[in-house]
């Protein structure tokens, strides 16, 4: 069973929920930027929670499937057409042999998450099917483009009930962002750059992707004093360069680094921050560490990780 | 501020370990001194801990004094963490147990300015000749004390403070692979052509980074000896003309291209 791809916008390749076992030399953990659209996707189709799906950023996208599927479409992209007919998304999908799906450029957001009924089949390194563009080499393909097939397992039960997520799940991610912070422990007596990342609302800058977010406002003044070690970098650090200009570390994130950490996003308001553009705003503010990770074991448990 | 501790005498207050996010554990090990025998031991820690957490271990990342426990929140909860990691840590500074002897690797450099590409100006800074430069960074022993930045990239410590340099002020957009660089006082090698900001002093036909099985020649704890070959016998090794645009895949032979 194939989905043939006629059209792909650069940054399109299969994700999960990331790589294990690999960032001890080198590899980025990488997975899916939004795991709660990407977690949605699946539920949808009642999945195993680790499905490989497509991660598409931005769009826009074109596919055609050569026999029948059930899929679903979540994160950015609010609408689709299938065979030229608008439908909306957030919801579960029948597909007939020969269908044409598009999935155009979206109004907000960035990622959009493409599942089909059991997943995706793709090789798989450290446990996962990830690819991150950068540690391709140079003869490989560095993600999913026009003429590539994915290949998908055959539905046999061609009854399909429309599955929807109710809309208090999804966000609007036109909204300002509010993050929760934890604090580095080695921070967290320092006033001056705390006060300094909470009373401001920073903008996302342009040179933001899958790896980092860059973030532009009042400099951050840091008075300890470098060089430092360079040490792992756990999802959603916060660090300080020496222009005062935090920057976010997401799922694509080299594995070490020499910067200052002053914090850690939320797991959860990285998903939400991966699906901001350039020119939204985020303000921070501190949280303890219990809560953060008992709502990120709620959301795991509920889609059952 | 008291003076580090070499690792043989290590006890349990010279290291923090703090939860530090929803599903990681950071071990620093402050008060004691950098060596080959500290990374070796952290390494081993490494070791204990695949074994005591099992599958619930996502990533446990070693660099310079420190490590960072990835770990299932959902399968091993925060308290059981940190405790299997204390006891990990336990066991591997042990003093009745020795550090596991280095794998110790001894990789070719040609450090001809044709592959060098800053050798000459670093020399003349460091007012030393491309061959003295060339001894004085070879004849060290290096520990690798870090795996970062791309797959197989090992950061080596320490080069003879007589060759530290500052990155490039420009990165280069392009670093051809086996390139052997000095940033600060810090030694490595490019696994894969990449944009690179280190200085430019080498370059070396081993292979660094298994794609295939993704596997790293080097590992943390690892020491490295570096020994000299000329830029004839590098093009044998490569069976290439190295000068004409550089190495770009790992080993392949590389068919004449137009510059």
């Amino acid at each position: 069973m194939s989905l043939r791809i006629e059209k792909a916008s650069p940054a399109t390749t299969l994700q999960d929920l990331g790589r294990q076992g690999a960032q001890h030399i080198g590899y980025s953990q990488s997975g899916a930027a939004d795991e709660q659209a990407f977690l949605w996707a699946n539920k949808l189709l009642g999945n195993p929670a680790n499905s490989a799906t497509l991660e598409i950023m931005m769009g826009p996208f074109v596919g055609s499937f050569e026999q029948s599927a059930l899929i679903a479409i979540t994160g950015a992209a609010r609408h689709v057409f299938i065979n030229g007919q608008r439908r909306t998304t957030w919801r579960s999908l029948k597909i007939n042999a020969g269908d044409e799906l598009r999935i155009p450029f979206p109004d907000a957001g960035v990622m959009t998450y493409l599942a089909v009924a059991e997943g995706f089949s793709s090789a798989r390194n450290f446990q996962s099917v990830s690819t991150v563009p950068r540690e391709a080499r140079d003869d490989e393909k560095h993600s999913l483009k026009s003429g590539d097939v994915l290949h998908y397992q055959a539905t046999n039960n061609l009854r399909h009930n429309t599955k929807f997520v109710p809309p208090r799940y999804i966000e609007d991610f036109q909204s300002d962002l509010h993050a929760q912070v934890i604090l580095n422990p080695d921070y967290a007596a320092d006033h001056d750059i705390l006060s300094s990342i909470v009373n401001q609302p920073f903008t996302i800058d342009n040179d933001s992707n899958k790896m980092a977010y860059r973030l532009k406002g009042e400099p951050v003044n840091d008075l300890t004093n470098g060089p430092f070690f360079s040490r792992a970098t756990p999802l959603g650090t916060i660090q300080l360069p020496k222009d005062g200009q935090p920057i976010v570390l997401l799922k694509d994130r080299q594995t070490i680094g020499g910067y200052p950490q002053i914090g850690f996003l939320s797991q959860r308001d990285c998903f939400r921050l991966s699906q901001r553009r350039p020119g939204q705003q985020i303000t921070f503010k501190v949280a303890d560490r219990e809560t953060c990770q008992a709502e990120l074991i709620k959301l795991y448990r509920f889609f059952n990780v | 501020m008291p003076s580090p501790t070499p690792p043989e005498s290590f006890k349990v207050t010279d290291y923090t370990l703090t939860p530090l996010t929803e599903n990681t554990l950071s071990v620093t090990f402050e008060k004691i001194e950098l060596s080959a025998e500290l990374a070796q031991r952290i390494n081993i820690c490494r070791d204990h801990l695949t074994e005591f957490i099992g599958p619930a271990l996502v990533d446990c990342v070693p660099a310079y004094n420190s490590l960072l426990v990835y770990y299932d929140p959902i399968r091993l909860n925060e308290s059981r963490a940190l405790t299997l990691t204390a006891k990990a840590i336990d066991a591997a500074f042990n003093a009745t147990t020795s550090a596991r002897p280095a794998k110790e690797h001894i990789l070719p450099v040609c450090y001809d300015p044709k592959l060098g590409w800053d050798i000459e100006a670093l020399a003349a800074q460091k007012k030393l000749s491309c061959d003295e430069l060339a001894e004085l960074h070879s004849e060290i022993s290096y520990t690798v004390y870090a795996l970062g930045f791309m797959p197989g990239f090992a950061y080596l410590g320490f080069v003879s403070p007589r060759l530290a340099a500052p990155r490039l002020a420009t990165p280069r957009t392009s670093v051809p692979w086996g390139a052997v660089g000095i940033a600060d006082r810090q030694t490595g090698i490019y696994p894969a052509s990449s944009p690179g900001g280190w200085n430019i002093i080498g370059r070396t036909p081993a292979k660094l980074l298994d794609e295939i099985h993704g596997s790293s020649l080097l590992n943390v704890g690892d020491t490295v000896r570096l020994s000299r070959i000329t830029l004839s016998e590098y093009q044998a090794l490569t069976n290439q003309d190295a000068t004409k645009q550089g190495a770009t895949k790992q080993g392949a032979t590389n068919q004449h291209r137009t510059s």
